[in-house]
């Protein structure tokens, strides 16, 4: 019936559709940049950069930061942006290590930390729905609620978490893969499901690329954002259990800085800015990529104040030649 | 007056991916004439436009000012070069006053601060030029009705010593008074000596006003017509824009109007939208509704389709009150709506032909949340099939596609959904005369079927070719109702306009 055929003309020559493959899509880019980083590095420090123990060491490094951007992007695609990822990531860690500390079962625990952070998650869904505000403001504000309540709660003190159980969360092992990067891998495998494969991310595709035309299509759409919300308060609450194992500690300023960064592993990932377009594939190779960079520098002895200068260069960089191949392709 | 050539267009040429927009057009515009610019949607007028304003680069062909061959490569250019196009939506800034709003961008400045009275004093002379003496150029924008809108845009092609002044569809939005008000307007300035591109849809206006008409169609010259003394008739302009016989282009009616009721609308009001809005549908009937822009019809509609609040009378389909709250309660009572502006309510662009299809028929390929993409690509072939889209590649993203492949593919979103009541809002609107054909026949073809369809167009030459019956819309209230038989240009026309 030729239903697959994709847009890609036969008869180009070959070279250019090794090209076009290699370079039109953001995720293959991406990937070649990151092994180019690879490549360079192992030359630059042979035996401390290449070695398993490093590269796990990258992928667990950047576990949290992915999981919380995994939710971020599935809001970004639905045109939206949660600014309150951080704070719900460290509102987890604080219930959860709080109620260890009162004495409550740490299954239990985990379960409140997780489920609190949902709920701060439904709080951002049902206002933008309801009120009808944008999600910026609405996210800002549900931020600094969260970030007073683990305040209150805390005084702005960590509560340490010696439960063994929770600490295999954070720093245990399935072999020599970390615990956190099986995590990872497991809800990105999730999001790209969803967004591939389910009505729920064809609706948010439609509600990010057209949200009237998505309406009068027959989708329930304050529904739709209301669970995508609750979505990214829920992998954000995940990420704050394994912080929590991390740290050995539930401490309010954990997740200082994850609203930005997952942002960014978002947007170096090829997700529009605009909503309607995006890849969670795109988004771990974007956060890969940050890790791979912030780690090489630490290797060739550069100042850790210097990786934030690079992270700022890359984010603009990837996105600058983004949008000029684009331009191109439409003048073209 | 007339004399000379100020602009000559020469075998212009312009394609976007899939459809060729223009191909080897000449257009001349002498000195201080009127020249209309006619055809049907998607014939390549707006194109033309854009490449005269400078909002396209041509593909092919020269353009020349006063004999000078000129490249016009930006409508910053355009302006500088004294060509001014009014377009549809006003390129206004409703917050600022009207002579900010003509200064915009060229402000007066004295010592450092702006000189507000001296622009006050020179927009007010200008307006006066313009015949409007005892207009306020204080008020802002925002606070003007529409026609006064258009004469601030008028205003601001005069400050910029247009010299080329072209007009699209400027009396689509205004009364018959408005209209004759804005073209004594445009002969004055064309005694002045100004030349003026004139584009509607309204062929009576531009028999009346314009010296020469060109007439474009699918995206090539087809004549232009001298027109001293209006001698020129509408049947002659419409055989030129169609290209063929009226006849052979609507299909010939087969179906037939069956015995039940599909829908009964009774005394539907709406705020001040609409009111007191009653008819009855029947399976297999093709329901024209006939209005001008804003009269409401397009807010009757919506509200059918449960995506407009109304505030009294009531909807029945199929003999059982409903009252559709949101449109997936509309579509699983067995209606569907192709809406009036198919990028903005019908489409997602940036997704691909085969999403766009399933979306509103989700619910019936999945399980259990994941989408059965077999059956997708059955329901999606079968349609694309049914309907000719072309290409007829499902994966290719929408903004692709040309307007008339998008337009059936909206269609073809609510085919798959199996309606039993059909609405089409202007469903022919921007596209070309082949697509236009194939959705007649289509709307034919489902009306066989048993369909209830109804179909609303400010374009009367369709209504009266495909409806069994039509209703006029006026203001917000039907002031017409005709069968096939009595439904004539006139008394349509007439019950439009409110008389």
């Amino acid at each position: 019936m030729g239903t697959d055929v994709t847009t890609g003309g036969a008869k180009k020559p070959l070279a250019g559709r090794i090209a076009r493959l290699l370079f039109g899509q953001r995720e293959s880019g991406l990937f070649l940049l990151i092994l180019l980083l690879v490549v360079v590095l192992s030359a630059l420090r042979p035996t401390t950069f290449f070695s398993s123990e490093n590269l796990f060491n990258i992928l667990k490094q950047v576990s949290l930061v992915t999981i919380v951007a995994v939710g971020q992007t599935l809001v970004m695609v639905s045109g939206g942006i949660d600014l309150s990822v951080g704070f719900n990531l460290g509102l987890s860690g604080v219930m959860l290590a709080f109620f260890i500390q009162a004495g409550v079962n740490p299954v239990a625990a985990v379960v409140i930390g997780v489920v609190s952070s949902v709920l701060a998650g439904l709080l951002n869904g049902v206002f933008v729905t309801k009120l009808r505000l944008p999600p910026f403001i609405v996210t800002l504000g549900v931020a600094k609620i969260v970030r007073g309540v683990m305040y209150v709660i805390t005084r702005g003190y960590p509560i340490p978490v010696y439960t063994k159980f929770i600490i295999w969360f954070g720093n245990g092992y399935f072999g020599p893969v970390p615990v956190p990067t099986v995590f990872m891998l497991l809800i990105v495998a999730l999001g790209v499901y969803i967004l591939l494969a389910t009505v729920f991310g064809n609706r948010l595709k439609a509600i990010g690329g057209n949200e009237l035309a998505a309406r009068l299509s027959g989708i329930n759409i304050d529904a739709s954002k209301i669970y995508i919300y609750a979505l990214t308060g829920l992998l954000a609450g995940i990420a704050g259990v394994i912080m929590v194992g991390r740290v050995n500690a539930g401490n309010p300023n954990s997740g200082l800085n994850f609203d930005l960064d997952s942002i960014a592993a978002t947007i170096i990932g090829g997700t529009s800015l605009a909503g309607g377009e995006g890849t969670v594939l795109g988004t771990l190779l974007g956060a890969v990529l940050l890790g791979v960079i912030a780690n090489g520098l630490v290797l060739l002895n550069v100042s850790m104040y210097w990786q934030t200068i690079v992270a700022g260069v890359i984010i603009i960089g990837v996105c600058a030649l983004d949008t000029l191949t684009h331009a191109r392709r439409k003048a073209g | 007056m007339a004399g000379g050539t100020l602009l000559a267009m020469r075998g212009i040429s312009k394609a976007f991916p899939g459809v060729r927009a223009l191909h080897s057009v000449d257009f001349d515009l002498a000195r201080g004439e009127i020249h209309g610019l006619i055809g049907e949607n998607g014939a390549g007028k707006s194109t033309l436009i854009k490449i005269l304003g400078g909002a396209y680069l041509p593909d092919g062909g020269s353009i020349e000012l006063d004999g000078q061959a000129a490249r016009i490569h930006s409508p910053r250019d355009a302006l500088h070069k004294g060509i001014s196009i009014i377009y549809q939506e006003f390129n206004l800034v409703p917050a600022l006053s009207v002579a900010q709003n003509i200064f915009l961008g060229r402000e007066l400045v004295s010592r450092g601060g702006l000189n507000q009275r001296a622009m006050l004093k020179r927009a007010q002379q200008t307006m006066e030029r313009l015949g409007l003496s005892g207009f306020d150029c204080r008020r802002r924008v925002r606070s003007l009705s529409v026609a006064q809108q258009q004469m601030v845009e008028i205003a601001k092609a005069m400050f910029n010593e247009a010299r080329i002044l072209v007009m699209d569809e400027p009396t689509s939005v205004l009364s018959q008074k408005e209209s004759e008000t804005l073209f004594g307007l445009m002969r004055g300035l064309r005694d002045q000596g100004l030349s003026i591109i004139f584009i509607s849809h309204r062929l009576d206006e531009v028999i009346e006003l314009c010296s020469r008409i060109t007439v474009l169609r699918d995206g090539e010259l087809v004549s232009t017509l001298e027109n001293s003394g209006g001698r020129l008739t509408k049947d002659e302009l419409v055989r030129q824009m169609v290209g063929r016989v009226l006849q052979d282009y609507y299909p010939q009616a087969a179906h037939r109007v069956g015995e039940r009721t599909l829908l009964e609308v009774r005394g539907l009001s709406a705020g001040g939208l609409f009111r007191e809005v009653s008819f009855e549908l029947h399976d297999g009937e093709i329901l024209g509704f006939y209005g001008l822009v804003g009269s409401g019809r397009t807010e009757i509609m919506k509200a059918l389709f449960g995506s407009l609040e109304y505030d009294g009378g009531e909807i029945l389909v199929a003999g059982r009150p409903n009252r559709a709250r949101n449109v997936r309660q509309a579509r699983d009572a067995g209606l569907a709506l192709v809406p009036e502006d198919r990028k903005r309510e019908g489409l997602v662009v940036a997704m691909s032909l085969a999403d766009n299809i399933a979306l509103p028929n989700l619910d019936k390929i999945n399980s259990l949340g994941t989408i059965l993409f077999r059956r997708r690509r059955g329901l999606v072939a079968g349609y694309i099939e049914e309907l000719s889209i072309r290409p007829p590649l499902p994966n290719r993203q929408m903004r692709d596609f040309s307007g008339g492949n998008q337009q059936k593919a909206v269609i073809a979103k609510w085919l798959a959904a199996k309606p039993k009541i059909m609405i089409f809002d202007e469903p022919t609107r921007g596209i070309d005369v082949g697509a236009k054909a194939e959705i007649y026949h289509l709307i034919e073809r489902l009306a066989q079927t048993g369909v209830g369809i109804i179909f609303v167009s400010s374009e009367l030459m369709e209504i009266i070719g495909m409806c069994d019956r039509v209703i006029v819309v006026h203001e917000g209230r039907i002031t017409g109702r005709f069968d096939r038989s009595d439904a004539t240009q006139e008394r349509l026309m007439q019950a439009a306009a409110g008389f």
